[in-house]
């Protein structure tokens, strides 16, 4: 099974991928927990009787969230894919799903991430990371573990940075 | 000035160990070249022509004499006994090992000074007005407000990979010593009529290949809502700015292309959306930060009245208190800039031992503080006039008393092709042939203030474009030439200069400033008319006809 970064620690992914493009005849396995891309999902029509779970989407970094507020309200998953580590826009997408849209449900990124930018992407709301390199999972625990303090906090508890320190 | 306090110390000490971490990985081959870049840019690294370069932060232009001395020490221990005062009042080292840098970072925060965020596509050091806090013309002070946004923006998890480099200045005074209309987001402070304290917001400057001066997108933002908008504005720029195309993609690109009154609807829409759901600054907080920048115990002095000149006072005394010595708000004091524009010397270089002679007479004269400034200078701000005499005694040995500042050869320049891979031209060899022809004293102060910038290339680093006479250098089938500028501005009004004709050849290029300045002598109405003025007034055709007729 595919091992993901999540809530602190790599464990085994529960969720699985469906990228290939489905036919009318398309059944879902039992007990497998789907992520569909974006249009996929839609292509539902909003009925996910055959899944044992509603399935969780895929979507781009720079993804318009005002057209997806239906979809966001019932998901339990939002995969945010990167095109590129250079392209930070998806720490936006994932603090806005979080403080506007009240999405509780697992954010997890997924694409072209480097270990090193996990700490950010956990504290702009994401609570898992997927890497396909084993090393990446390692590095990406290693670098969370010293993360230590912030001025900023996290898109959970923002604080203004001497909001703390002068009551001290 | 601002103290770190535990979590200052603990965000920079964890920040240096990371980039150890991220090296030793990057050396062993863990880390690819291609995703080491953002993460060194980010720490103040660059590869450059002949070596890397590391960038230190200085906030708002502010030194203690212990961060002087720690700049002599990194000059002395890892670099070639100088360094240089860049044009964004930080610090660049030119000649460091990469290997040393992590060595160099750990010594720095001993010094409670980091090069986090002074490249790369993040917000990078907020500059300031080098005379905040002593001179009259001020709302309030400006650099408690930078510090504010210095912490604020350091390590922002959400605006860490921007579509580009970003750029904040703030300012409390009347003219404007930071240029903020030429900065991504411009603050000034000002009162509303209930007098409440708040803010002017301009959104969108910035020079480089598109020169644009920023849009007011704001009259007044309350100070306690500072953090909120500014949030606004980069979750904007970070959602909707362009990525596709490097050239294409400084947030003054978004706000043309939105206009400024989309734009600042989109801005305001996103700011309303989390003004309830994030903390604002308490007044509490602020006054914490304004008390790290109350007045130093001045001596009172009652009257200003000048001083009896000493009968020693040589005629370069005199021509340095009139260049280089400024009213300050406080009786009995002064403002002095050292000029670090030295005949023959790159401007805005300065040696181990200047830093740390720079160091002692802070100690001595100015409550051990010093400011850089835009102009590649530093500043005492709080020299008591009494003491004038013998600091300039001092400085003249030191070759920091240059009477020339403000001057045409007070020149702001880059590093250029000498040193920087971008550069398309050498800056410096240009200077220095400009420098040669205005030696005469005489001849430079009748010309009164006037403004020089040579850059080396289109990123424009000695921001040509504000200048009243600007040079870039251009890339013309692999041989070096320069296009002039004229008429640019800043200070009490800004402006960007216009391109004069076709570009000329390395050294055609100070004939032609001195042909300029021949049109601007005959033309001017009186000795106060200033260049922006007779040239407004003229328009370039003289400027244009003289330059380009034979025999340059």
């Amino acid at each position: 099974m595919q091992q993901v970064f999540k809530n602190g620690v790599i464990q085994d992914d529960h969720w699985s991928h469906l990228d290939a493009q489905i036919g009318a005849d398309f059944t879902p396995e039992p007990e497998v927990h789907y992520i569909l891309p974006l249009d996929i999902w839609q292509g539902f029509a909003g009925d996910f009787s055959g899944f044992i779970s509603c399935p969780g989407i895929t979507i781009s970094a720079d993804a318009d969230l005002a057209s997806l507020a239906d979809a966001i309200e019932r998901v339990p998953l939002i995969a945010i894919e990167f095109c590129s580590f250079t392209d930070g826009s998806g720490f936006s997408t994932a603090s806005l799903l979080r403080e506007d849209y009240k999405f509780d449900g697992e954010l997890r990124a997924m694409g072209a991430i480097l270990p090193d930018q996990v700490p950010y992407l956990l504290r702009c709301g994401f609570n898992s990371v997927e890497f396909p390199r084993a090393e990446d999972l390692q590095h990406a625990v290693a670098l969370t573990g010293g993360a230590g303090q912030s001025y900023q906090g996290d898109v959970e508890t923002p604080r203004t940075p001497f909001q703390q320190r002068i009551a001290k | 000035m601002y103290q770190y306090d535990e979590l200052d110390h603990e965000v920079v000490q964890n920040r240096v160990l990371q980039f150890r971490h991220q090296m030793e990985r990057y050396l062993n081959g863990d880390i690819s070249e291609e995703a080491f870049l953002p993460l060194r840019l980010q720490n103040g690294l660059y590869v450059q022509k002949h070596a890397p370069m590391l960038r230190v932060a200085v906030p708002y232009g502010m030194l203690s004499s212990t961060q002087l001395r720690m700049m002599a020490k990194i000059c002395r221990d890892y670099d070639r006994n100088y360094c240089h005062i860049t044009t964004r009042q930080n610090i660049q080292f030119n000649w460091v090992e990469l290997t040393d840098v992590p060595d160099i970072l750990d010594e720095l925060a001993s010094a409670e000074m980091h090069a986090i965020q002074t490249s790369g596509n993040c917000i990078r050091n907020t500059t300031s007005d080098p005379l905040a806090g002593v001179v009259d013309d001020e709302v309030t002070d400006p650099r408690p407000y930078c510090e504010i946004i210095r912490q604020w923006s350091t390590l922002h998890p959400e605006f860490a990979f921007l579509p580009r480099k970003f750029k904040i200045a703030v300012i409390g005074a009347e003219e404007d010593r930071a240029s903020i209309r030429l900065h991504d987001i411009g603050l000034r402070l000002v009162r509303s009529d209930s007098g409440e304290l708040g803010f002017n917001v301009w959104a969108g400057g910035g020079l480089g290949r598109t020169p644009m001066l920023g849009s007011l997108i704001r009259e007044f933002l309350p100070q306690t809502q500072l953090l909120g908008y500014l949030k606004a504005i980069l979750r904007v720029y970070n959602r909707y700015g362009r990525r596709d195309n490097k050239y294409k993609a400084r947030i003054k690109i978004l706000v043309s292309s939105l206009g400024t009154e989309e734009f600042t609807h989109q801005v305001e829409q996103e700011f309303e959306r989390n003004y309830a759901a994030d903390p604002q600054l308490s007044n509490e907080e602020i006054s914490y930060a304004q008390s790290f920048f109350s007045a130093p115990d001045y001596e009172p002095f009652e009257a200003d009245s000048d001083l009896p000149v000493p009968i020693s006072a040589p005629e370069s005394y005199h021509r340095w208190i009139e260049r280089n010595v400024r009213p300050h708000k406080q009786h009995g004091y002064r403002i002095v800039t050292l000029s670090l524009k030295y005949f023959g010397q790159a401007p805005g270089d300065i040696t181990t031992e200047q830093l740390e002679s720079i160091a002692e007479l802070a100690d001595r004269y100015s409550f051990g503080e010093v400011r850089t400034t835009q102009q590649q200078n530093i500043v005492l701000t709080d020299v008591k006039r009494t003491d004038l005499f013998n600091l300039w005694h001092e400085i003249n040995r030191l070759n920091l008393a240059t009477p020339t500042v403000g001057t045409l050869i007070d020149t702001v320049c880059c590093p250029g092709g000498d040193f920087c891979n971008l550069a398309n031209a050498r800056s410096l060899s240009v200077n220095a042939a400009i420098q040669q022809r205005f030696e005469d004293l005489d001849r430079l102060y009748a010309l009164g203030d006037l403004s020089l910038r040579i850059s080396g290339c289109i990123n424009a680093c000695a921001h040509h474009h504000i200048a009243n006479i600007g040079i870039l250098g251009v890339d013309k089938n692999g041989e070096e030439f320069y296009q002039i500028t004229l008429g640019g501005q800043t200070g009490r009004q800004s402006g960007i200069g216009k391109v004069l004709g076709p570009s000329l050849p390395h050294d055609k290029v100070a004939p032609a400033v001195e042909r300029i300045i021949e049109v601007y002598l005959e033309a001017r109405s009186s000795a106060t008319e200033t260049f922006t003025t007779t040239y407004q007034r003229l328009g370039k055709a003289p400027f244009k006809e003289r330059v380009y007729a034979t025999g340059l």
